[in-house]
């Protein structure tokens, strides 16, 4: 899981980024980086399916975030804000592939996926044997994601990947509090249906 | 609790979602209920599966870009000037302002109402045709034919006998301290007539309620009533508002 931990940053410390970053300061800016960039990459992989451009909108979501420095309001901190910017990049990119059928949503993306995830996956101290199943069930679990609509995989990415509270998901979705909680747990229930369709039966 | 709700609520459940009433609830049940723990084992999996999944860093390459973008989202901040990025900054509390000034308003508006005296907005708008008055309506014009409606303000000479409305319902005779019956949506009609002397007191009611007319700056007068409401002459008609 990405080191984002909502809650470890205060209020007082973000207000201090946040008059540095308006300041200019190169520092700041290397902190936020420092601060969000995993968690940022991380959570547009997992939504648009494909590091490259992943990478891309991680980019652009953080200088949209300085552009636009004078429209942060402090009631909700800079992952909430930065996750919000970030998530509606994802769903622009999304909706103009869909418009310019530029390349399907699913197969190719699902493959192209799969090479960085195994490297990041390969752990030196497990067995060989372990490490091709764990590996399958991450693909599994990633191809599982992936067919799940968007509203219930952002929202079970933000909730179970990255730890975000529900008042902040609520507020990077733009949905009620409750309609967050039931895309959360909805998307859990569809999740473990998918995976579990070639599990196999356990003794009782 | 029965698997149906079990299993409803079994992914907020795993996710720690669950009050803990329920939570023991669920436990209990699942202790006894092999299928709705398998159910909890395969969500139980799904939700570590997402928690566990590889992580991804962007290269160095990435990150150095990154910082580029930073710069030049920052250069064409500062490149608006100042008064842009300031209204832009306030626009941004423009929620907490909106609070502030409605705040403020509704204070405005107390004041004004206690200082000028100003009628409270309308609960119940009944326009009554000038149907309920007490104090100092007096005769002053007489005769007048043909009969005008009776307003605040007119003076009726002494002796007049004011009627009501069409239907020759007369409750009022000056001098008498008598009444005016009159009824929602009636118009008054007076009728001059020699006899007693002097100012009087006309009091009108409508309906069951006695009313006390209190004047008003500009022109306006305010009906009490037994009830304490207010109600507020407009011409020569009266809305009835509420304290």
């Amino acid at each position: 899981m990405p080191s984002f931990a909502p809650g470890a940053v205060g209020p007082r410390e973000e207000r201090a980024l946040l008059k540095r970053l308006l300041r200019g300061d190169e520092a700041a800016y290397a902190e936020l980086l420092d601060r969000y960039e995993k968690p940022l990459v991380n959570f547009l992989y997992r939504y648009v399916g494909n590091r490259a451009v992943a990478e891309d909108l991680f980019q652009e979501t953080f200088y949209r975030m300085l552009r636009a420095l004078d429209d942060y309001r402090p009631r909700a901190g800079f992952g909430t804000w930065l996750f919000t910017i970030a998530r509606n990049l994802a769903l622009d990119h999304m909706k103009a592939q869909r418009r310019h059928r530029e390349v399907s949503l699913d197969a190719p993306q699902a493959e192209e996926a799969r090479g960085p995830l195994r490297e990041t996956l390969a752990e030196p101290g497990g067995s060989a044997a372990a490490q091709v199943l764990r590996q399958e069930d991450h693909d599994r679990l990633g191809e599982a994601l992936r067919s799940l609509p968007t509203r219930l995989r952002e929202t079970l990415l933000l909730r179970v990947y990255h730890g975000l509270a529900y008042r902040d998901i609520a507020r990077v979705t733009r949905s009620p509090v409750g309609t967050a909680k039931y895309r959360v747990h909805e998307a859990v229930h569809v999740l473990a249906r998918m995976m579990g369709v070639d599990r196999p039966p356990s003794g009782v | 609790m029965r698997c149906e709700s079990v299993r409803r609520v079994l992914a907020a459940y795993v996710l720690g979602d669950v009050a803990p009433p329920d939570r023991a609830g669920i436990i209990a049940h699942m202790a006894d209920c092999h299928r709705c723990r398998e159910e909890e084992a395969a969500l139980r999996d799904a939700v570590t599966g997402v928690r566990d999944l590889p992580e991804i860093a962007p290269s160095a390459e990435r990150r150095s870009a990154a910082l580029v973008s930073m710069r030049r989202g920052a250069a064409e901040r500062l490149a608006r000037p100042r008064w842009v990025r300031t209204l832009r900054s306030l626009a941004g509390r423009r929620r907490r302002l909106t609070v502030a000034t409605l705040f403020a308003a509704s204070v405005l508006g107390l004041v004004a109402v206690r200082v000028l005296d100003l009628p409270i907005a309308p609960v119940r708008r009944t326009v009554l045709l000038a149907e309920a008055i007490r104090g100092p309506v007096t005769i002053e014009r007489t005769p007048l034919d043909p009969p005008v409606p009776l307003v605040p303000g007119v003076r009726l000479p002494p002796g007049c006998v004011v009627r009501v409305g069409d239907d020759g319902r007369a409750a009022f005779r000056p001098g008498t301290g008598g009444l005016i019956e009159c009824r929602e949506g009636s118009a008054f009609r007076w009728e001059p007539s020699p006899g007693a002397s002097g100012d009087t007191v006309i009091t009108l009611y409508y309906g069951a309620l006695w009313c006390d007319l209190e004047p008003l700056p500009r022109g306006r007068y305010v009906i009490r009533d037994v009830r304490d409401r207010r109600l507020t002459v407009v011409g020569t008609r009266f809305e009835v508002v509420c304290k």
